[in-house]
């Protein structure tokens, strides 16, 4: 198996040397123009621009929307480049990008959609919402609980966007969101072309009229979608960046519908739809009626200290130990990469140590270790974030380890919690927080899931 | 506030006591310590002491002992391994010309210039300047003074079996001498600097090209081996 590292590098290494030589390539995206075969540039409904401005100080890119100071971006020659978005691959001032304004060139061949699953009275009427969204071309914030069932809701108005010869496409910052979305798309909408494009696949770009990206892919569109959808929009790395907004806003045409879906809306986003500049749909209850399991803080003063010492609280041990002996599967979140060892190691002299595993972000073997988890290899995992959102494992619990560390934002935090009862058969399970002391971050994550658990009581009647 | 140029995380001050009571002035840094640190040092006390790479202890490599039967004693310099975070780097600044990250290592370069040499930089051909933008040996000199005496010949077209030996031989010879320099580097002493150290081809080529210009001693300097 590649590295994940590895994968990266060859998909930036296809990336620079494919040339582009079909002309629908060009549709709806620029691209460098020494990337493009000199033999389509002569067509006439070829534009061209030139990404970089400079001004006094900085350098503004028009591919990406942000602004580097001259001493970061100069290169000889009175030439400048975009370090921002270099990772998408190099623009600069002597090089013009070229793009095709987007045709809408599509088959349509029915059934549109082949899924054939019901939604709820509640998933239907965000579902009609939806559909009103991709109709008028309105921006619009869908606000629903983790579990709600929020992909299943989009398929109608999806379906109907297709239908309509529109372009589509969802994006979510995480690439993990992107990947675990994208075989559900496709088994939705089997007979739409479609395709899946993040930093990490080496999959070549092809001309789609259903597209899932990460949102810093999106940058290479131009005009192209007429309906946008951005998945966990709240997550990281574009919170409260306007590099969202403006890729956003480059990647779609002037009369199109973007909608914005989260579980955990930001306190901007809660602001904009108080002030009418946002409309919102909530969807408080998760598709099989029970509420959302509500978090339990616990102190574990000076752990951090103790840890150093090689000590664990006994409060975590004790549960851990329950949990092993009555085979109860859960998730250990802890703050730091550094964490994990010294953590697992204490465990293995307890316990036996073949139950769990540990999982970072850059993890090479991350991938493995998650399907390990997901076919019952192992009971548990000790992981930092990374896990937060994305995937479930069906039938676990939860323990935040260190929960008042800054890494764990209210977002991540609701998100967390979120991963548990997920399924009809067991509905419900434990969240628990162990934390030195009790942070805003903290009181405001157990009280969006109260918030949202109050509303979905009156739904229940 | 400056963010670490291969990782975007922000950068931090070292403001520590101990830090203030080292009377170092505060330098400003480019590479938060945990991209630092994936880099790896050339041990000086184990290397090959003819084209400076690791070993188990000091002595001539294979590689260049076979140089050293053809008689070329050619002595290069490397400071760090070409480990999988300078393969990293390398591809980033040289392959997708993120030109920044020419400053990571600019203070490692100017702390091996000595005085009494003249600094040349291997030349890139011209496609590859017109492509890329910028020479990254160049790049990592930073504001050292150099000299520009080599020049990339351009691709022959001829075919190889045309040619007799010694035409052939002359024929690899990739780089030549750029006429305007040479009253610069004629009985000087010569510090040839590369990006990378990897067959050796490269630099001694550009250091024969040197020799036969009226240079009198040609050493190597490369950013890793
Ligand atoms: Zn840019
Ligand atoms: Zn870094
Ligand atoms: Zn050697």
């Amino acid at each position: 198996m590649f590295h994940l590292k590895n994968i990266a590098f060859f998909a930036y290494l296809i990336m620079v040397i494919i040339m582009i030589n079909d002309i629908s390539e060009l549709y709806g995206r620029h691209i460098n123009e020494n990337l493009v075969d000199a033999s389509l540039l002569n067509n006439s409904i070829v534009h061209k621009y030139v990404p970089i401005k400079v001004n006094s100080n900085t350098i503004y890119c028009k591919r990406c929307g942000q602004k580097t100071p001259v001493n970061r971006c100069k290169l000889p020659n009175n030439n400048y480049y975009c370090p921002v978005c270099i990772n998408l691959d190099r623009v600069t001032k002597s090089i013009p990008l070229v793009y095709i304004d987007e045709p809408n060139d599509f088959k349509i061949k029915q059934p549109v959609l082949t899924w054939q699953g019901q939604l709820t009275t509640e998933q239907e009427k965000c579902s009609k919402d939806i559909i009103d969204v991709f109709n008028n071309n309105k921006t619009h914030l869908l606000w629903a609980v983790t579990g709600a069932g929020k992909t299943e809701m989009l398929f109608k108005g999806i379906a109907q966007a297709l239908v309509d010869s529109k372009r589509v496409c969802i994006a979510s910052p995480r690439v993990d969101v992107c990947v675990e979305l994208y075989p559900r798309i496709k088994e939705a909408f089997a007979n739409t072309s479609m395709v899946l494009l993040h930093g990490r696949n080496p999959q070549p770009y092809q001309y789609s009229q259903l597209t899932i990206c990460t949102t810093h892919q999106l940058l290479r569109f131009y005009h192209a979608f007429d309906a946008l959808i951005i998945d966990e929009v709240d997550s990281f790395p574009f919170v409260n960046n306007n590099g969202l907004h403006f890729a956003v806003d480059n990647a779609t045409k002037e009369k199109s519908a973007k909608l914005f879906l989260t579980a955990t809306p930001t306190n901007q986003m809660t602001k904009k739809i108080k002030t009418n500049k946002l409309s919102a749909s909530y969807l408080p209850i998760r598709f099989h009626r029970h509420l959302l399991p509500e978090i339990t803080l616990k102190y574990t003063k000076k752990w951090r200290e103790n840890l150093k010492k090689h000590k664990l609280p006994k409060i975590l041990l004790h549960k851990i130990e329950e949990k092993i002996k009555t085979n109860q599967r859960f998730l250990l979140f802890v703050p730091r990469i550094a964490d994990l060892k010294p953590i697992s190691d204490i465990l293995a002299e307890r316990f036996d140590e073949s139950k769990w595993e540990t999982v970072f972000s850059s993890d090479d073997k991350r991938m493995e270790k998650v399907s390990d988890m997901r076919e019952n290899r192992k009971l548990f995992l000790i992981t930092t974030t990374i896990l937060e959102r994305g995937v479930t494992f069906p039938g676990i619990d939860v323990i935040v380890f260190g929960a008042e560390d800054e890494v764990f934002t209210t977002s991540s935090l609701v998100q967390i919690a979120g991963r548990v009862g997920r399924k009809l058969d067991r509905p419900t399970g434990e969240v628990l927080f162990l934390a030195e002391e009790n942070t805003l971050t903290i009181k405001s994550a157990i009280n969006q899931i109260r918030y949202m658990n109050k509303k979905a009581k009156k739904l229940n009647g | 506030m400056d963010s670490c140029l291969l990782c975007n995380k922000t950068l931090g001050y070292d403001i520590s006591l101990s830090f203030l009571l080292s009377f170092k002035s505060l330098i400003k840094k480019n590479v938060c310590e945990e991209c630092l640190s994936r880099f790896e040092r050339i041990d000086k006390t184990r290397i090959c002491e003819a084209c400076g790479r690791q070993m188990d202890k000091m002595g001539i490599c294979n590689d260049c002992q076979k140089w050293h039967r053809l008689g070329d004693d050619f002595v290069n310099e490397s400071i760090f391994k070409y480990n999988d975070a300078m393969k990293d780097f390398m591809h980033r600044y040289k392959f997708v010309g993120d030109y920044q990250l020419r400053m990571i290592f600019q203070n490692e370069i100017r702390k091996k210039i000595r005085k009494e040499l003249v600094v040349v930089p291997i030349p890139i051909s011209s496609e590859t300047k017109k492509e890329r933008g910028f020479n990254q040996v160049i790049g990592l000199l930073g504001d050292v003074e150099y000299v520009s005496a080599l020049i990339v010949n351009k691709k022959h077209k001829t075919r190889q079996s045309t040619l007799n030996r010694k035409e052939r031989i002359h024929n690899q010879q990739v780089f030549s001498i750029d006429e305007k320099a040479i009253s610069k580097i004629v009985n000087q002493n010569v510090l040839l600097v590369d990006d990378i150290y990897t067959t050796g081809t490269t630099i001694r080529h550009a250091a024969t090209v040197l020799r036969q210009n009226g240079v009198q001693h040609v050493f190597g300097l490369t950013l890793c081996r």
